[in-house]
C-alpha cells in the first residue's frame, strides 16, 4: 500500500483508530483528547519526528517485546492502529495528550512497570522526543514491522535467543572446579567453595556428629533419631559412620513417607473433590501409597514422571504404573456443573493438569498462556492449547486393579484340589443313581397320575408391546424387549401349557450385561417395576358342548427372590396400576416371583394362557428379558426350581424318546434328588469360594474408562480441545492438535519423534505417553529442565532454599540460580546415574556443605546475610507433619503402620501423611503450621511464626497427650534410678533430654529442670493434685517439646 | 503482665523501619513503599517476599495511601438475595407481572426447565430518607439508614451456581484455590489486634450448614495460611486452644512458660542471628495475651442491656445474627481487621436461596438480619466508628425477575441470576444515599455503569488505602492480584 499524500494516509489511519471498538468491558473507558484544530499540521510534523527519531527509539528499545517477536502485556507497537488499542493494562497512548499517555509515564519511570523492562532508562532526549511525538498525535509514517504475511503478527515466535535462556538450554558436561582444600568432601563442595572464595568468605566446619545425626534423621525421615542409635553412632570410631547412617535412613520407609509428602504438595493431593459438596474420594489413597513406594524403591525419576502422566500406556497391565496416574486427577473437581458452565469447567480441569505438570515438573507457569501468549516466558498460547489437548479425553475413574499377590497360585491350587474331590463325589453318585432314575420316576408318577413335576417353562406363541417395544421370543421361552422403551408399557404374552389345571405361575427376570448395571430392568438405573400382572386362562380343546368363558386367574401368595423396599411383588397384583414390584439395588442378578393360583378351571388337554405385564409405576421401568412358567403342582415350588424338560413330558405321555432325551431327563431327575441337591449345594458353595487374585480399588486417570460422574448437566469431557481466544470457550478457534513446548524443542525438530501411534482399537489415545516421552528427553525435549527442577527441589528440602529459590519457576521471572554450574552438574549426575534420586541425596548429605554448622559471625553475616553462598547451615523449623510426627515419636505414641486408607480422626496416631485429607476440613494440626491448602500446586511452604501455633502446642490435646506419654515413657526407661515423687530425679531429666532433643542437658539446664520439678511439685501438692510428681514431670516434658530446639533443624 | 519484657517493648517510631525489617511483614510492596518513602531501596532486585514477610506477617502495616476505613464488616447474605425484592425497585416489573419474556435464555438460572413468566415483587415498596431510596417492606429497620448507605445496583458475576459464584465474590476467581478478600486485606495491612485473630468469620449457628464450598470461601489460597479467616465455632468455645489443657491451672502454665523462656533464651544466645527463633519466643507472649483477651472480646453479655436490645439479642427471630453483629463490633473495636458474617446456611430454604417461595424465604431471612444489621450501623455511628468501618451487605448473585415455576405448578420462587444484583456499602468513606449503576427496566441485567466483582473488590481495597493494582503476591511465576487483570474503583460512591 502506498498513498500519495502522507497526510491523507495519516488522517485515514487516525480515523480508523477512532473506530476501534473496546475489547473488554473491564477496561477503563477509552480516552480520546479533543482533536486540535491544527491536527493535520501536527500530524505532519509528528510524522517527520517519527522518521527522524521516534522510529529508531521504538525499534531499539521497545519493539522486541511489543510487536516484534513478542507482544508482552498484549501491547503492540508494530502499527499505530495496534498501538492505539493499548494492551492488557489499557490505553498506552492518547494522541495529542501526553498527560493521558501511560507509555510516557512508564518510560519516565513515574509509574511501574518501568520501561523499557530490564534495561536502562531511555536517554532524556529520547523521552523528550516521545513526548513531543505524542503531543503531535503520535503518527506513524509507516508500520515499524513489515506487515507482509504478518496476519499472525500478534502471535509470539519462539526464537533461538529464547532457547538460549539458562534453564532451557540442554545440559552440557560441567567441569568440577579443582580444589585441594581439606574441607571439600565431594564435588558439591568444590563448586560451593569456589563461589565462597570469590566473596572472600570461609565455610563453616562440620557440626558435631550428634547435631548432624539429628539433622540427618529429621531431614531424611522427619523423625528424631532413636537415643540408642545415636549413642552407638557417637561411639563409632569410623569416619564414615554418618554416611552409613544416611544409607540406613535412605533405605527406610520413614524416609519415603517424608519425601512423598513433599511430592504430594506438588501433586495438590487430597481425598475429596472440593467445590459444592466436597464429596470424598475414598479411593484416592493408593496414589499416596504409590508415591511412598516409588520413593522407597528409588524408582528412577524419569519413570516417576512418566508413569504419573501415562503409566497405563507405558507399562500396560502394571497396576503400580497405573496407580501413578492418580497424579493427573488429584486436583479439585466441581461437583455440580450447570449447563452453561460445562465447557468452562472442563477447560479449567485441563488447565489444572497442565499447570501442575508445568510448575511441578518443568518449573514453568505454562498456564499463564491460557488467555494470551505468556507475558514473560517464551510460551505461546498455541503451545498451551496443543499441550492440554493431550488430556482431552482423560477422565478420573475408580478402577478395580489387580495387585501383586504372590500367594495366589498356592491358594488357587488348594482350592482346585478340594474342587476335584467334590466333583468326584458327585460323579460317583450319578453313576450309582443314574441308570434306574427314569424307571423309578415313571413308576412313582403313574401312581399319582399327575404332572407333579415342577415348573413347565412356557414357550410363548406371541408377545406384543403396547408402547412399541420390540419383543422377541427365543426357543427356550425367553422374551427379550429391545428398541423403543416408552415411559409406560404393557406386554401381552400368549402361551400354551400341557397342564390341565394351573396351580402356580412364575415370572423370571434375567440379568443382562447390555443393560445399565446389568439389568434386569431397562430403566436408567437397571431397575424395573412390574405394576400389574394378570393371567387369563382358556382351554386348549374347548368342549363344544359346554359353555366356557375365559377365566381371570386369581393370583395369591406372592413370593419373590428380592423385593425393593416399598415395592413388593404383592403390589403387582393389588390392582393399583401405580404400585409395583421392583428390585433396586439388586442389579445384575436374576430375579423371580411366583404366585399360587386359586380356583383355576380344569381344562383336560391343557390350558391356553394370556399374560398381561404392565409397567406404569415409574418412567420406562420395563423388564429386559423375562420368562413365564406354569405348574399344576401343589404345594409351592421353589422359585428357582429346575424346569420340566419337554422330553419328560413326552415320557409321561407315553411317547418314545431317544437316548439324548433320556440322558437329559436323567440329569433333570438327578438334579432333584435331595441327597444330590445337598451335594451339589456343597459344590456350589465351594465354587463361590474360588480364590481370586487380590485387587485394589483406586482413583486413576485414563481414557475409555468409566468416569467418576457427579452432578453435571453435561458430558464427562469434550470431544475436542480448541484453541480459545482469551481462554473463553465461547470464542473457539481451530481444533488443537498435540504439541510440546517449542522452546524446549530444537528449531525445526519434528515432534513426531515422540509421537507414536497406538495399535488400532486401543482404549487410550497414546497422547499422554507421547508427552511423557518428550518430558524426559534430555537432549531434545524437556529432560534437561526436568532434571534441573528436581535436583533443585531436593536441594530445597535439604537446605531450606533451592539453588533456584523459586522452586516452581525456572522462567524469566524466576530467580536465577545462586550456583548455576553446581545445579547443572547435579542435574547431569542425576541423569547419568539412571535418574536415581537416592544418588543425589547421598551426594548432598555427604557434602561438607550440608554438614556445616549453623554458627554465625557478624563479618560473614554482613557480606551474605541470607546465606546465599552457603557458608553455614541455616536452621529452620520443621514442617507441620514433622512437628506432629516428632511429638508422637518421642512420646512413643506413634503408630508406624504404613499404607492404606487414611484417617480423619484428628487424634489418630499414624504418621501425618496418613491423614485423610478432606479439602473442606483440613486437619487443624497441619494447617496451623503452614501445610498447603491442596487446591493448587503448592509453592515452597512458607514458615510463619504466629500465636495460634503457640496456643496449639501450649493448650492443644496432641502436645499435652504426648507430654504425658513422654514423661511416663522416660520414667519407665530409667529403671536404674527409680523415679519417685519425693525428690526430682536427675536421671529422668537426663533421659528426657536424650529422647526429646538428642543430647544431655547442660548443668544449668539440669538445675533449671530440677528446680522446676520441685517448685511445680510442691505447688501442685498444695493445690491438692492427686499425683503431683507425675504432673510436674508432664509439665516439664510439655515445656521441652515446645522448645525451639525441639522444633528446629539445626 | 509482661512475661518477656526484653522482646516486648514497642518499637519507638524512629526505629519503625528497623522494626519492620526485623519483624516483618507486609507484602514486600507496602514495605518497599515505606522504605522508599524513607529514602531506602527495598533491597536487592529479585529478592522475594519470603525473606521479609515470614516472621510476623500479621504485624500492622500501612497501606499504599491513607484509607478512610480501618476495618471491614461484611454481612454476607448467602444464597443470592433477589435484587428486585430488596433494594432495586422496578415499577415496570410490577406492571408486567405474568408476561412471558421473549428470547429468554433458559440456561440463565439453575433449573433450565422451570422458567415461568415475569413475576412482580410480592412486597410493598416505599421511599425512605433524604435520598428518597426505594426499599421493600422487608427491611423496616435498615430503611431508616438509607442515607448512610451507598448502593451499587449494577453488580454482575460470571456463574449461575452457588459455589463458583461464592468463590468469585469472595476471591475474584470462580475456581477454587485463590485468596479471599479478607486474606488479601490482612496480607496488605496486617492487624491492629495482636491479641485476637486478624480475620474472623462467623457462619450460621442454627445448624443450617456452611456456605457452599465451605472454608474455601475464607481461604488464604496461595497466600501463607496465617491470612486465612478464623471461623468461629458455632457452638462451644469460639476459638480452639484458648484454654489450658484439663488439669492445668494458670499458675502452673505460667511457671511452664517461664521455664520455656529461660531455656529458649539460652538457646537463642547460641544462635544470635536467628530472628525466627526470637519471633517464636515472642509468639508465646502473644499467645498468652490472647488467652486473656479473647474470652473478654467474645463475651457479648458484657454489653449494656440497652445495646443488647438494640441488636435484638433476645429475639427468637434474629437473636443469632444479632449476637454475631454485636460481636463483630466488639472485635473491630479491638482492632480486628476483617469480619465476615454469613446469613443463612447452605442452600434452598436454609439460606436466601428462594427457589420455591420468594416471599416466604426473603421475609424470613430479612427478618433474621434487618434489626441486627441496622443496629450495627447505628451502634458504629454512635461510637464514631462508622467512618472507619466499611460495612458491606450482599450475596453471591441476584435472582431472576421471572418466576421459577415447574410445569403445571403455581410456584412463586426465583432462580439464580448472575447478571444483576445489588451490593451496598456503608461507612468507611462511602457516600451515604448514593446509588450507582442501574439494571434494565425489569431488573434482569445490569445495564448502566455495570460493576463487576473485580470493581467491587477494587473499591473495597481502595477504602482501606490499598491500591488493587499494587497489592500483589508472586506465586508460581506470576504476580497475582485480587482483581486479576481487571477492576476499577467505583469512585462515585466514595466521599
Amino acid at each position: 500500500m502506498f498513498l500519495r499524500s502522507p497526510v491523507t494516509f495519516l488522517v485515514t489511519l487516525f480515523a480508523v483508530s477512532q473506530a476501534i471498538p473496546l475489547f473488554g468491558q473491564e477496561k477503563p473507558p477509552f480516552k480520546t483528547a479533543p482533536l486540535p484544530a491544527d491536527h493535520a499540521q501536527r500530524l505532519e510534523r509528528g510524522a517527520q519526528l517519527f522518521d527522524a527519531k521516534v522510529s529508531a527509539v521504538l525499534k531499539e528499545n521497545c519493539l522486541n517485546c511489543h510487536g516484534g517477536e513478542k507482544t508482552r502485556s498484549g501491547f503492540d507497537l508494530a502499527t499505530r492502529e495496534a498501538m492505539l488499542q493499548g494492551g492488557d493494562k489499557g490505553q498506552a497512548v492518547v494522541p495529542f495528550s501526553p498527560p493521558d499517555s501511560r507509555l510516557l509515564r512508564l518510560v519516565r519511570h513515574a509509574e511501574e512497570p518501568f520501561m523499557p523492562g530490564k534495561s536502562k532508562k531511555l536517554a532524556p532526549d529520547a523521552i523528550e522526543a516521545l513526548e513531543q511525538w505524542v503531543l503531535l498525535g503520535a503518527p506513524f509514517s509507516k508500520p515499524l514491522v513489515d506487515q507482509k504475511g504478518k496476519s499472525a503478527s500478534k502471535k509470539m515466535t519462539v526464537t533461538e535467543k529464547d532457547r538460549d535462556f539458562w534453564s532451557f538450554r540442554p545440559l552440557q558436561p560441567v567441569p568440577v572446579p579443582g580444589s585441594s582444600d581439606p574441607w571439600v568432601r565431594n564435588p558439591i563442595d568444590a563448586f560451593v567453595l569456589a563461589k565462597l572464595k570469590e566473596k572472600g568468605i570461609a565455610p563453616n566446619p562440620p557440626a558435631s556428629r550428634a547435631v548432624l545425626a539429628r539433622r540427618l534423621s529429621l531431614i531424611l525421615t522427619g523423625l528424631p533419631p532413636e537415643p540408642a542409635r545415636l549413642k552407638a553412632l557417637n561411639a563409632d570410631p569410623d569416619a564414615l559412620a554418618l554416611d552409613r547412617y544416611a544409607d540406613e535412613l535412605l533405605a527406610s520407609l520413614p524416609h519415603a513417607e517424608r519425601w512423598a509428602r513433599h511430592w504430594l504438595d506438588i501433586a495438590r493431593f487430597a481425598e475429596s473433590h472440593g467445590y459444592e459438596q466436597d464429596y470424598d474420594r475414598p479411593h484416592a489413597y493408593p496414589y499416596r501409597d504409590w508415591a511412598i513406594q516409588a520413593l522407597n524403591r528409588d524408582l528412577p525419576y524419569d519413570r516417576f514422571v512418566q508413569w504419573q502422566i501415562a503409566g497405563d500406556e507405558l507399562a500396560p497391565g502394571d497396576t503400580f504404573a497405573f496407580l501413578a496416574t492418580g497424579f493427573l486427577g488429584a486436583g479439585v473437581h466441581a461437583t455440580q456443573i450447570t449447563k452453561n458452565q460445562v465447557e468452562k469447567e472442563r477447560y479449567d480441569e485441563l488447565d489444572d493438569i497442565i499447570r501442575t505438570i508445568g510448575a511441578g515438573m518443568l518449573g514453568l507457569s505454562i498456564n499463564c498462556a491460557r488467555c494470551h501468549d505468556h507475558k514473560y516466558d517464551p510460551v505461546p498460547a498455541a503451545d498451551y492449547y496443543r499441550l492440554i489437548s493431550t488430556f482431552t479425553k482423560t477422565v478420573r475413574s475408580d478402577m478395580e486393579l489387580p495387585v501383586e499377590d504372590p500367594e495366589y497360585p498356592q491358594r488357587l491350587a488348594a482350592w482346585e484340589q478340594s474342587q476335584k474331590a467334590l466333583a468326584a463325589k458327585l460323579a460317583s453318585f450319578d453313576q450309582a443313581q443314574g441308570p434306574q432314575a427314569i424307571s423309578q420316576w415313571l413308576a412313582a408318577s403313574k401312581k399319582t397320575s399327575a404332572l407333579t413335576t415342577g415348573w413347565e417353562i412356557l414357550i410363548p406363541e406371541k408377545a406384543a408391546s403396547e408402547g412399541g417395544a420390540t419383543l422377541t421370543i427365543d426357543p427356550h421361552g425367553k422374551v427379550r424387549s429391545t428398541g423403543k422403551n416408552p415411559g409406560e408399557d404393557a406386554y401381552t404374552v400368549k402361551a400354551q401349557t400341557s397342564v390341565d389345571q394351573v396351580r402356580q405361575i412364575r415370572i423370571e427376570a434375567f440379568a443382562d450385561k447390555t443393560l445399565v448395571a446389568g439389568g434386569p430392568g431397562r430403566a436408567a438405573n437397571g431397575n424395573f417395576a412390574l405394576s400389574n400382572l394378570t393371567v387369563t386362562a382358556f382351554p386348549v380343546k374347548p368342549n363344544p358342548a359346554a359353555l366356557y368363558k375365559p377365566v381371570l386367574l386369581k393370583l395369591t401368595q406372592p413370593r419373590a427372590t428380592f423385593e425393593q423396599g416399598g415395592l413388593p411383588l404383592a403390589a403387582a397384583i393389588d390392582g393399583d396400576r401405580r404400585s409395583g414390584w421392583a428390585v433396586d439395588p439388586q442389579f445384575g442378578k436374576d430375579h423371580a416371583g411366583a404366585f399360587i393360583v386359586e380356583g383355576a378351571p380344569n381344562y383336560p388337554g391343557g390350558t391356553r394362557l394370556e399374560f398381561v405385564l404392565e409397567f406404569r409405576t415409574n418412567t420406562s421401568h420395563t423388564i429386559g428379558t423375562f420368562r413365564l412358567s406354569a405348574s399344576g403342582d401343589t404345594p409351592a415350588l421353589p422359585l428357582t426350581g429346575p424346569a420340566l424338560p419337554s422330553e419328560a413330558k413326552d415320557l409321561l405321555l407315553g411317547k418314545a424318546i431317544d437316548d439324548a432325551g433320556k440322558a437329559k431327563v436323567t440329569k433333570w431327575l438327578l438334579a432333584q434328588n435331595p441327597e444330590r441337591v445337598k451335594l451339589s449345594r456343597e459344590v456350589e458353595t465351594h465354587d463361590k469360594a474360588k480364590p481370586t487374585p487380590k485387587t485394589i480399588k483406586a482413583l486413576v486417570c485414563s481414557e475409555g474408562v468409566p468416569a467418576i460422574r457427579l452432578h453435571t448437566q453435561g458430558g464427562d469431557y469434550l470431544e475436542q480441545t480448541h484453541f480459545l481466544n482469551r481462554g473463553d470457550p465461547n470464542q473457539k478457534g481451530d481444533i488443537a492438535k498435540q504439541g510440546f513446548l517449542q522452546v524446549l524443542v530444537p528449531a525445526g525438530k519434528n515432534e513426531t519423534v515422540w509421537q507414536k501411534a497406538l495399535p488400532e482399537g486401543a482404549r487410550t489415545t497414546g497422547l499422554r505417553s507421547n508427552l511423557a516421552r518428550w518430558m524426559v528427553d534430555p537432549a531434545q525435549g524437556g529432560g534437561s529442565l526436568l532434571a534441573r527442577v528436581i535436583v533443585n527441589r531436593l536441594w530445597h528440602h535439604h537446605f531450606g532454599r533451592g539453588l533456584v529459590a523459586t522452586v516452581n519457576d525456572f522462567g524469566l521471572q524466576g530467580d536465577r540460580p545462586t550456583h548455576p554450574e553446581l545445579l547443572d552438574w547435579l542435574a547431569g549426575e542425576l541423569i547419568q546415574n539412571g535418574w536415581s534420586l537416592r544418588h543425589i541425596h547421598r551426594l548432598i548429605v555427604g557434602s561438607a556443605t550440608w554438614r556445616e554448622s549453623s554458627f554465625t559471625d557478624a563479618a560473614r553475616m554482613k557480606i551474605d546475610p541470607t546465606n546465599q553462598m552457603l557458608w553455614r547451615f541455616t536452621p529452620r523449623r520443621l514442617e507441620a507433619e514433622a512437628v506432629r510426627d516428632c511429638l508422637l515419636a518421642v512420646s512413643g505414641r506413634l503408630d508406624p503402620t504404613p499404607f492404606g486408607a487414611g484417617s480423619n480422626d484428628p487424634h489418630h496416631r499414624r504418621r501425618s501423611i496418613y491423614f485423610f485429607i478432606k479439602r473442606s476440613q483440613l486437619p487443624a494440626d497441619m494447617m496451623v503450621f503452614d501445610a498447603p491448602d491442596t487446591l493448587q500446586i503448592a509453592e515452597a511452604r512458607p514458615v510463619t511464626t504466629v500465636a495460634p501455633q503457640a496456643l496449639r502446642l501450649l493448650n492443644g490435646k496432641l502436645a499435652r497427650d504426648c507430654a504425658e506419654s513422654l514423661a511416663d515413657r522416660v520414667a519407665a526407661e530409667v529403671k536404674s534410678a527409680p523415679v519417685t515423687d519425693q525428690e526430682p530425679s536427675p536421671t529422668w531429666v537426663n533421659a528426657l533430654y536424650e529422647r526429646a532433643v538428642g543430647r544431655a542437658p547442660t548443668s544449668s539446664e539440669m538445675e533449671l529442670a530440677l528446680e522446676f520439678l520441685r517448685e511445680q511439685g510442691q505447688a501442685l501438692k498444695r493445690e491438692g493434685v492427686k499425683d503431683p510428681g507425675k504432673q510436674a514431670r508432664t509439665e516439664l516434658a510439655h515445656a521441652i517439646i515446645q522448645l525451639n530446639e525441639f522444633l528446629y533443624i539445626d | 503482665m509482661d512475661l518477656f519484657p526484653r522482646f516486648f517493648s514497642q518499637p519507638h517510631p524512629s526505629t519503625r523501619r528497623r522494626f519492620l525489617k526485623s519483624f516483618g511483614g507486609l507484602g514486600t510492596l507496602a514495605l518497599a513503599d515505606m522504605l522508599r518513602r524513607d529514602g531506602y531501596a527495598a533491597g536487592p532486585e529479585g529478592s522475594t517476599n519470603a525473606d521479609t514477610a515470614r516472621l510476623d506477617p500479621l504485624s500492622p502495616h500501612i497501606g499504599h495511601f491513607p484509607g478512610k476505613a480501618k476495618a471491614v464488616i461484611w454481612l454476607f447474605m448467602n444464597g443470592g438475595p433477589s435484587q428486585v425484592d430488596t433494594w432495586d425497585y422496578k415499577p415496570v416489573l410490577q406492571a408486567k407481572d405474568g408476561v412471558k419474556l421473549d428470547n429468554f435464555d433458559n440456561n440463565t438460572g439453575f433449573f433450565t426447565d422451570q422458567v415461568g413468566p415475569l413475576m412482580k415483587s410480592p412486597f410493598a415498596w416505599k421511599r425512605h430518607g433524604q435520598s428518597g431510596t426505594w426499599v421493600s417492606e422487608i427491611f423496616p429497620h435498615l430503611s431508616r439508614h438509607v442515607d448512610d448507605i451507598a448502593f451499587v445496583h449494577s453488580c454482575h458475576t460470571e456463574t449461575n451456581n452457588h459455589s463458583p459464584a461464592l468463590f468469585q465474590i469472595n476471591t475474584g476467581y470462580n475456581r477454587m484455590g485463590y485468596p479471599c478478600v479478607g486474606a488479601w486485606v490482612t496480607y496488605g495491612l496486617g492487624s491492629e489486634a495482636r491479641n485476637l485473630p486478624s480475620f474472623v468469620v462467623m457462619y450460621d449457628t442454627l445448624g443450617r450448614g456452611l456456605p457452599k464450598g465451605h472454608a474455601a470461601n475464607w481461604s488464604a489460597g496461595f497466600l501463607p495460611g496465617v491470612f486465612q479467616g478464623t471461623a468461629l465455632n458455632p457452638k462451644g468455645a469460639p476459638i480452639d486452644n484458648l484454654d489450658p489443657p484439663a488439669g492445668v491451672n494458670a499458675r502452673s502454665q505460667k511457671l511452664q512458660l517461664e521455664l520455656m523462656r529461660k531455656l529458649n533464651q539460652a538457646h537463642l544466645d547460641t544462635h544470635p542471628e536467628e530472628k525466627e527463633l526470637a519471633a517464636r519466643i515472642q509468639s508465646y507472649e502473644l499467645a498468652y495475651r490472647m488467652q486473656m483477651a479473647a474470652p473478654e472480646a467474645f463475651d457479648v453479655s458484657r454489653e449494656p442491656k440497652a445495646v443488647q436490645e438494640l441488636y435484638g439479642i433476645d429475639s427468637p427471630r434474629c437473636g443469632h445474627f444479632a449476637k454475631q453483629c454485636l460481636l463483630a463490633r466488639r472485635l473491630v473495636e479491638r482492632g480486628v481487621r476483617f469480619v465476615q458474617i454469613f446469613s443463612g446456611g447452605m442452600e434452598n430454604e436454609r439460606s436466601w436461596d428462594g427457589h420455591a417461595d420468594i416471599a416466604g424465604n426473603h421475609r424470613q431471612f430479612a427478618g433474621e438480619t434487618d434489626q441486627p444489621a441496622a443496629a450495627l450501623l447505628a451502634d458504629l455511628k454512635s461510637r464514631g466508628m462508622l467512618d472507619e468501618t466499611l460495612v458491606i451487605w450482599g450475596g453471591e448473585f441476584g435472582r431472576l425477575p421471572v418466576a421459577q415455576r415447574p410445569q403445571g405448578s403455581a410456584q412463586t420462587g426465583r432462580d439464580h441470576n448472575p447478571h444483576a444484583f445489588t451490593t451496598w456499602f456503608a461507612g468507611g468513606g462511602v457516600k451515604g444515599g448514593a446509588h450507582y449503576g442501574e439494571t434494565d427496566e425489569i431488573g434482569h441485567k445490569a445495564a448502566i455503569d455495570k460493576a463487576s466483582v473485580n470493581d467491587l473488590h477494587a473499591t473495597i481495597l481502595h477504602t482501606l488505602g490499598l491500591d488493587h493494582l499494587k497489592l500483589t503476591y508472586r506465586y508460581n511465576g506470576r504476580q497475582f492480584r485480587l482483581t486479576d487483570v481487571a477492576g476499577n474503583v467505583i469512585r462515585p460512591i466514595l466521599t
